[in-house]
């Protein structure tokens, strides 16, 4: 790499702080509407200072959620966690299986099926959705975590890119395998599980985020509380109607609802990085 | 330990064909190279045998038993790949324990097995690593350690030594033809290279396009080649072709330029046709006292120290390598007399190519 040196350097680290600053300072804002009162929240202009009352606020919208929504924030997030770890293991062991199947096997119809597969692509859950909500209510599965999960768990993008990962894999290495008397399920656990698994990590991190922000979908199919997943949550606080929105606690509940998404980021960080710097094939 | 049956065996991609009829018999304990240009279907011939690929018809046994329909890891075969197809997330060990830990051997025989291979191989250091950390020739090392851990009945190599540089070549070679010589396994090894084909075979099969030319000893196919093609085939640099004709009473051959070569043979049947006349370059030597056979025009000269390749021609279009012992000085533009042994000459028929 070419190192610059003066103005470059500085312009350089100017855009950068700049772009940093752009994205941290919403973000900080609501942390620090977080730890404040209402009163002061409402203050204009809003003090930029952390206040006083972080913990009071987090433990209102963990345990108990604001007046008119009572609906404890734990609860919602453990939904949604459900949701969104459903959701990204389901779509990845199903892809990876119809991968599997598209790539080694040969039956017939192949091609058809694949296609089939690729041209769901076209159709994301907002065009379906008046035809899934009539098959998922007809299946009961309203207000249920199979109702929530199962309609999005079909993915074409994952499987293609498995099939694409797949096909990179040396058909020698699918002979060597067959003279070591590895059957085709050994193999897919032997050999293409572990060598997918950066793959995997990568896609899990973008499909968690899929499903932990999933809006249109919950909204549609639960009605009960209960099921209420952050996002909705959220939403809810905000419809308070003619009271006073609780702006402290809303806060607090945006910055507990960033908390999941940012940790699966960090931790599988090291594992797609890892996979990027060391290709073994 | 097991000896290889090949039946008319026949392979058809579609409606192409492209392995016409493979008859051969390999002994118990013998290394036989199967060798040809690309494309030849020697790649093919080698994987139907480790069952790979489907046989069209005809029958491939081994030991004995027709396994037109066992599975690859029934047929007790053991195959080397010429990208060596090392499982990549596993170490050395584990690669080589593999097919081991499928078959449900216990812990401490593999460890055994794997160890004594490794030993023989002079791996043990490696054992821990994975293939990314090896070299090609050690890479090539643990892929014939993973063959020899499964103790087959048969090796097949398909070309193993094609990704290694010229010298690590030789060394592997040579460790290959040892190996074999310890280990004394039924081996099958395909190669496009004729110098690693010459010198690991016990036995040759010569293909191309899809047929056998000819199958015998390295020395048999060298000396005595059944067609035009294995003579052209085998041997660095290669037999010298001229167009000629065989003299009315049959002892002679003429050559371009006015020469005439004396055939150790009577061709009575042979007697005024035109044929391909085949000369190995080292059987062209210079003349020095003696009367010469013809006098090459030289056009460039190779010195390689232990001997020399001069490049000349006799007459108009008789193109001509002589292969001559030492380093002689020769230059370019000269005439060069040489003698050629008269039964160091090879005929050819120019339609089919078949030896007359």
């Amino acid at each position: 790499m070419i190192e610059k040196k003066g103005m470059g350097t500085w312009l350089t680290h100017a855009v950068l702080i700049l772009g940093v600053l752009t994205v941290a300072f919403p973000i900080y804002v609501t942390f620090v509407a977080s730890s404040l009162t209402l009163r002061e929240v409402l203050d204009a202009p809003m003090t930029l200072i952390p206040g006083s009352h972080l913990v009071e606020n987090y433990r209102t919208a963990l345990f108990s959620g604001t007046r008119m929504n009572a609906t404890p924030v734990a609860g919602m997030l453990l939904n949604s966690l459900i949701m969104a770890l459903v959701i990204a293991s389901g779509k990845i062991v199903i892809s990876l299986l119809s991968a599997f199947a598209v790539v080694y096997f040969r039956f017939p119809l192949r091609m058809v099926f694949f296609w089939m597969i690729f041209i769901t692509l076209m159709l994301p859950v907002e065009v379906r959705i008046l035809p899934t909500f009539k098959v998922v209510s007809d299946l009961e599965m309203l207000n249920s975590f199979p109702g929530l999960t199962i309609p999005l768990i079909a993915s074409a993008t994952a499987t293609f890119l498995f099939r694409q990962f797949f096909m990179t894999i040396p058909d020698e290495l699918v002979e060597a395998s067959k003279i070591d008397g590895a059957g085709p399920m050994r193999f897919f656990r032997d050999v293409l599980l572990p060598l997918s698994r950066t793959n995997i990590a990568a896609l899990f991190v973008i499909l968690f985020i899929y499903g932990w922000n999933q809006y249109l979908w919950p909204l549609l199919i639960t009605t009960d509380h209960r099921m209420d997943t952050i996002v909705i949550g959220i939403r809810r606080m905000l419809a308070a109607g003619d009271d006073q929105i609780e702006w402290p606690v809303v806060m607090a509940t945006t910055m507990l609802a960033m908390i999941p998404p940012v940790l699966v980021v960090v931790v599988m960080q090291r594992w797609f990085v890892k996979g990027l710097v060391d290709s073994e094939k | 330990m097991a000896e290889v049956s090949l039946r008319g065996v026949k392979k058809q991609f579609g409606a192409t064909q492209v392995i016409h009829g493979v008859d051969c018999e390999i002994e118990d304990g013998e290394f036989v190279v199967i060798v040809g240009p690309s494309g030849c279907g020697k790649s093919t011939l080698l994987r139907m045998i480790a069952g790979l690929e489907e046989v069209s018809s005809g029958d491939i046994a081994i030991a004995g038993k027709v396994v037109n329909t066992v599975e690859p890891k029934d047929r007790n075969i053991a195959m080397v790949f010429q990208n060596y197809a090392l499982y990549p997330h596993m170490s050395v060990y584990e690669n080589m324990a593999y097919g081991l830990k499928i078959r449900g051997l216990p812990k401490t025989e593999i460890r055994e097995r794997v160890d004594r291979a490794a030993g023989i191989l002079q791996i043990e250091a490696l054992l821990e690593r994975r293939p990314r950390q090896l070299s090609g020739g050690q890479r090539q090392r643990v892929a014939m350690g993973r063959a020899i851990v499964r103790d087959p009945a048969v090796f097949l190599f398909d070309e193993p030594l094609s990704n290694l540089d010229a010298k690590l070549r030789v060394q592997m070679r040579v460790e290959i033809r040892k190996l074999h010589q310890t280990l004394r396994t039924t081996s099958v090894y395909v190669t496009h290279d004729q110098v690693e084909a010459m010198t690991l075979a016990d036995r040759l099969i010569v293909m191309n396009a899809g047929r056998v030319e000819q199958i015998g000893t390295p020395i048999t196919l060298y000396e005595d080649p059944a067609t035009l093609f294995v003579a052209g085939f085998l041997g660095s640099p290669a037999m010298n072709f001229l167009s000629g004709s065989v003299s009315a009473d049959g002892r002679s051959v003429a050559l371009p330029g006015g020469v005439t070569a004396p055939l150790a043979a009577t061709h009575g049947a042979a007697a005024g046709r035109p044929v391909t006349v085949g000369i190995r370059p080292e059987h062209l030597d210079l003349a020095g006292d003696a009367p010469p056979t013809a006098t090459i025009k030289v056009d460039l000269v190779e010195l390689l120290g232990a001997d020399t390749i001069v490049h000349g021609r006799i007459g108009d279009g008789g193109l001509l390598l002589a292969r001559i012992d030492g380093a002689v000085p020769i230059r370019t533009g000269e005439s060069l007399p040489v003698v050629l042994a008269p039964n160091a000459v090879h005929l050819f028929d120019p339609g089919t190519g078949a030896r007359i």
